[in-house]
């Protein structure tokens, strides 16, 4: 479970101990994120030894967190006070440059 | 469950920055970038220039060395070797192993590469019509060499240069690259380092054969092929070619040099390719 | 010569894609959100317990939807601009953006007189280099007794 101000995130089907009263539909949130170029060489040269890319790991977190909050953002919009079945999806939609996106369902519990 | 449709109104997930700003922005970022990468490479090339060992030096002429290893006229190249060994003979010049090199060109030129080496023009010798006016321009070069004008000459690209020589050594392909490219430059000296090659020239001219003779010769040819005006060399990379006539005669009357005979030369392997 | 031809044709491509692609995009958007208001009642939901309390099921049947999508000339070299110094890539977001709602509503519309859609994911993956994706949405649509 994730709370993220006053929304609560879970990925399964409901919040234990609360009671869902009505849903709204799908909400969703995305960025798509480039990776700067100076810091493509030092990942190239860690490529060479192995181990984590601690910036591209940075560099996600990050776009996780902006997705996340942009999908908390469509919830509010909908009077929504969670979002249930929540799904992530990375993918590589051009050379360099990829987009998160996470999903789910906004509720109103209580 | 209980569905209540709603409508989300405002789309998060899309930034409100229009493609067109967008656009600008990166682009004033990109050549703000590069003109700061310039500004950088500017200083470093000031501060690095004159910190370079002549073992470094040497180091690094081995990138140039490809370069200069066809020679098409070897005869030629004997004939302005010799002259060049006279006059290292008598100079202090830092240690290298000063070779001529001989290139075929339409343009009148010799360049001082690092590492002691000197390219010479085919259609400057061609100008050239005694050893006296020969001696002349390679003591210029060794002028420049005395002075180590060429390292600072190569421009920003001799950062690189030394950046990739010292990191990842003269042998990797990085630093060919970079040598290849800086070889193709135009090399580029001040006015103030011309002026002084040309009085350095001039005093190893005379120390080596006590005969100032011919020494304006060969800017005096190139005066009389001379259309542009004075006003225009302000922004030269090389001075007023009459400024520099006079400069070398001014210094012969001042120091009371003798100007004895003319010993002249002729190039016959480079009369064949006409 | 040959390379002033060249920035001409670069600058052209460049000027229908920043023209004509911002109309593409904004009709397209046009188009998104009417067909939304019409395909509102029936919800898209990412889990399973989301039927109506006391509600028959005669049927539940797979349903899904997919576009490939392209950005224009002017927003991929926007996007190539913004890979050398990292960032959002707002030129892709609208891509996608548009490709995730046009695949759900054609999941939707291929569900007509369904009650609720379960489970439902979106997948997406880059087709070509020049900014290219394909959005597919999938998931089970179930239709009550009436």
């Amino acid at each position: 479970m994730q709370k993220g101000g006053v929304m609560i995130l879970t990925n399964i089907d409901s919040i234990p101990g609360k009671r869902i009263l009505e849903h709204y539909g799908l909400v969703a949130g995305s960025t798509v994120r480039a990776k700067n170029a100076f810091v493509d060489l030092g990942a190239s040269l860690k490529n060479i030894v192995g181990g984590e890319l601690r910036s591209y790991t940075q560099l996600l977190e990050e776009s996780r967190a902006q997705a996340v909050s942009r999908m908390i953002q469509q919830g509010e919009q909908l009077g929504a006070n969670a979002i249930l079945n929540v799904r992530f999806s990375t993918s590589n939609i051009a050379q360099g440059a990829s987009e998160l996106y996470v999903y789910g369902t906004a509720v109103k519990v209580e | 469950m209980k569905f209540i449709p709603k409508e989300i109104r405002e789309n998060v997930n899309v930034s409100k920055v229009p493609a067109g700003r967008e656009f600008l922005r990166l682009i004033a970022e990109i050549l703000g970038a590069i003109l700061i990468v310039y500004l950088a490479l500017g200083f470093a090339l000031d501060y690095i220039a004159p910190r370079i060992s002549t073992d470094m030096e040497a180091a690094i002429g081995r990138i140039f060395s490809a370069k200069f290893a066809d020679n098409k006229y070897p005869k030629t190249e004997e004939q302005v070797q010799g002259i060049l060994n006279e006059l290292l003979k008598r100079s202090s010049l830092p240690k290298f192993d000063y070779a001529a090199h001989i290139t075929p060109s339409k343009e009148i030129n010799a360049l001082a590469f690092p590492a002691g080496n000197i390219i010479v023009y085919s259609a400057l010798l061609k100008e050239v019509k005694s050893r006296n006016e020969l001696a002349m321009v390679l003591a210029h070069e060794l002028g420049h060499f005395a002075h180590r004008d060429h390292l600072r000459g190569l421009g920003r690209g001799f950062v690189l240069l030394v950046l990739s020589s010292v990191t990842l050594g003269t042998d990797s392909t990085v630093s060919k690259f970079i040598g290849n490219i800086l070889s193709g430059a135009e090399m580029k000296f001040s006015q103030a380092q011309e002026k002084a090659a040309d009085t350095y020239a001039l005093g190893l001219l005379y120390k080596t054969y006590n005969n100032a003779a011919g020494a304006a010769d060969f800017y005096q040819k190139m005066a009389a092929k001379e259309k542009i005006p004075r006003i225009f060399y302000f922004f030269a990379t090389h001075p007023y070619i009459k400024d520099r006539i006079e400069l070398i005669n001014g210094i012969i009357k001042e120091k009371g040099y003798a100007v004895g005979f003319l010993t002249p030369i002729d190039f016959p392997e480079l009369a064949k390719d006409k | 010569m040959r390379d002033l031809f060249d920035l001409i044709y670069f600058c052209a491509m460049v000027a229908i894609g920043y023209f004509v692609g911002t109309q593409v995009e904004k009709k397209h958007y046009q188009e998104i959100i009417a067909r939304e208001a019409d395909t509102m009642k029936l919800p898209a939901v990412t889990g399973q317990d989301y039927l109506e309390d006391n509600a028959q099921i005669t049927e539940a049947r797979m349903v899904y939807g997919s576009v490939v999508i392209s950005t224009d000339y002017f927003r991929l070299i926007v996007a190539g601009l913004r890979n050398l110094l990292g960032g959002e890539v707002s030129a892709y977001e609208t891509l996608l953006d548009r490709g995730r709602r046009e695949a759900v509503l054609r999941m939707k519309e291929n569900a007509i007189g369904a009650d609720i859609i379960l489970n439902m994911r979106i997948e997406s993956c880059q087709i070509s280099q020049m900014g290219t994706v394909e959005v597919f949405a999938y998931g089970t649509a179930v239709y009550y007794k009436k």
